[in-house]
């Protein structure tokens, strides 16, 4: 990381910390929670990107991970719990396990097919969840109590959440950045670029992307209980296809296969979607599709692509200028 | 020392017999040159030996091992490793990221999560060291795909031989450069022999006379001679084949 990104990032790591305390004075504690949910998104994002954006394979089920970390933590913290960790941990492995059997299932195919198939088993847990009325069935289960954190502290309060939620999309971050600069990192974005050549130099290509759908589901799977414990409600509204359709979105829109293009996805995604909606209210779906496709077609590179762009131009101008 | 032993290799594709009953050895130290006309079967023996397809029938030994019908990273992570005759390599990567991911497949550290990749210190001398015996050097930061065709030829020939393999095994390296590029690709070849034995498949003559301990030749699937490179010269069969002689 050279010592430019290093400001940036503590920079902004400064700014949200310090958001929350503007909040009834500048701003309403609303957006204390619309950030809270940036945060988790963003938390799915980045599984989504190290999977979609670094390996090249395009999940179109990223839900099944969110919906089954929401409703594992959901049922521990309402029948055997109140502590957090238990259910987060019980959630975190669920889903990794979930992940490897679908892994183990799943890529053995490529591009549109490994897009469908996830989708398919996504849309078995949306069906199964539905119909499940051990698990609350069309209406889910409500009234998921605030989970304690430690001893006297626990997660009642916006300003908790925020913070908790910060920390995990902050360590989710870093241990992002150290996977695509590792080697395997390297065997990920290898297999993107040609995976026939990947394998000729001795890699079980195979093998890697299971491993990377593993902890990608695994982001997924803590995303979805920080979701369920925000909204103190899980249903299966957490299995929904446009989940995992938002979480490509996003992505799409911020720069697939950079960490940080899928987190500003989500950040424009959330806010864009809040503003647009309350001006709105009939329209603004349509209004979203025309923008999404209007970024898709002018920035296939994603937001970060722009700025990347802008930064070579400034880059041509001082040389220019001082020549 | 025997390193590579073919016995009795048969393939098909429906009813056209690409392979018929191949027996061939390499041996440790040598360059071994596979040559024959368009069609003849060569890039499917290498397809047979390195996984990328298996045999119908027939074994293929490599250190006395048998490899037969592996796949294709673990015949690499056994020490054979092959390049393309259409060129194979990751064109939006630099230069240097392309040996990078060839020459970490050796390491300890080869699939590790949480070290970082760029401070292999051993790795990153042994790309250096490659890509000044290729001669791409200069190019170390620029995308792959930029290069020229002689200079993406000898990427790939780079990358194979990053893997550190005991048997390199190469398709038609110089396979369309001008004849500037392919003499440097045969000095190049000349250089690798001192490390490593080298199989290949070529149709520039020249180099194929010059540098060959042993030739194979192959004809419509079937092995038809095999010696050295006087003998291939002098054999009636191959001049038949190759020059249309009567």
């Amino acid at each position: 990381m050279t010592k430019r990104q290093a400001l940036i990032h503590s920079a902004v790591l400064i700014f949200l910390v310090v958001f929350p305390l503007g909040s009834d004075h500048l701003f309403s504690v609303f957006y204390v929670s619309l950030v809270t949910r940036v945060f988790i998104y963003g938390i799915m994002v980045l599984g989504f990107d190290l999977l979609g954006g670094y390996a090249g394979m395009i999940s179109y089920g990223h839900a099944m991970f969110f919906g089954t970390g929401g409703y594992v933590a959901a049922m521990l913290l309402k029948n055997v719990t109140g502590w957090l960790w238990f259910p987060l941990l019980a959630a975190a492995v669920a889903c990794g396990l979930l992940a490897y059997v679908v892994g183990w299932l799943s890529v053995r195919i490529r591009h549109i097919y490994f897009v469908f198939l996830t989708f398919a088993f996504a849309q078995f847990f949306f069906v199964t969840a539905n119909t499940w009325e051990f698990i609350g069935g069309e209406t889910g289960l409500a009234g998921v109590p605030k989970p304690i954190l430690l001893p006297g502290v626990d997660l009642a309060g916006k300003m908790g959440f925020y913070y908790f939620s910060l920390l995990f999309l902050a360590l989710g971050y870093l241990l992002a950045r150290i996977i695509v600069g590792s080697p395997f990192g390297r065997i990920l974005v290898g297999i993107r670029e040609n995976e026939e050549r990947t394998q000729f130099l001795g890699y079980d290509t195979n093998r890697v992307i299971r491993k990377i759908f593993v902890i990608s589901g695994v982001y997924g799977g803590i995303a979805g209980v920080l979701m369920a414990t925000h909204n103190s409600f899980c249903s299966p509204m957490l299995y929904h296809p446009s989940v995992s359709g938002e979480v490509i979105i996003m992505s799409l829109l911020g720069g697939l296969g950079t960490l940080v293009g899928p987190l500003i996805g989500a950040a424009v995604m959330i806010f864009l979607s809040d503003t647009i909606s309350s001006l709105f209210a009939n329209a603004w779906l349509g209004i979203m599709g025309a923008i999404f496709a209007l970024c898709v077609l002018y920035t296939p590179q994603g937001l970060v692509g722009i700025l990347q762009k802008l930064k070579t131009r400034k880059a041509a101008k001082v040389s220019h200028d001082a020549a | 020392m025997t390193l590579l032993n073919l016995q009795g290799i048969n393939k098909s594709f429906g009813a056209l017999k690409v392979l018929s009953d191949i027996d061939l050895t390499v041996s440790e130290g040598q360059i071994m040159s596979v040559i024959g006309p368009n069609g003849a079967g060569k890039t499917t023996l290498f397809n047979v030996i390195t996984g990328y397809l298996p045999p119908d029938s027939g074994k293929v030994e490599f250190e006395n091992r048998n490899i037969t019908g592996l796949k294709p990273f673990r015949i690499t992570q056994a020490g054979l490793a092959r390049s393309f005759q259409i060129t194979n390599i990751f064109a939006r990567l630099t230069v240097w990221e392309n040996i990078a991911l060839a020459a970490q497949t050796v390491s300890k550290k080869r699939t590790s999560f949480l070290s970082r990749a760029t401070s292999q210190g051993t790795i990153n001398q042994k790309i250096e060291k490659i890509l000044d015996e290729v001669g791409l050097s200069a190019w170390t930061g620029q995308p792959a795909g930029t290069l020229s065709h002689g200079d993406q030829r000898h990427l790939e020939i780079g990358m194979t031989l990053a893997t550190s393999p005991r048997l390199l095994m190469l398709d038609e390296p110089t396979s369309g450069m001008s004849p500037a590029e392919s003499a440097s690709t045969m000095d190049l070849i000349k250089n690798l022999k001192k490390q490593v034995t080298i199989m290949v498949i070529e149709h520039d003559m020249d180099l194929v006379m010059n540098l060959s301990d042993h030739i194979a030749v192959l004809d419509f699937g079937q092995k038809i001679a095999e010696g050295s490179p006087q003998a291939i010269a002098q054999n009636a069969e191959v001049r038949r084949v190759y020059l249309g002689e009567a």
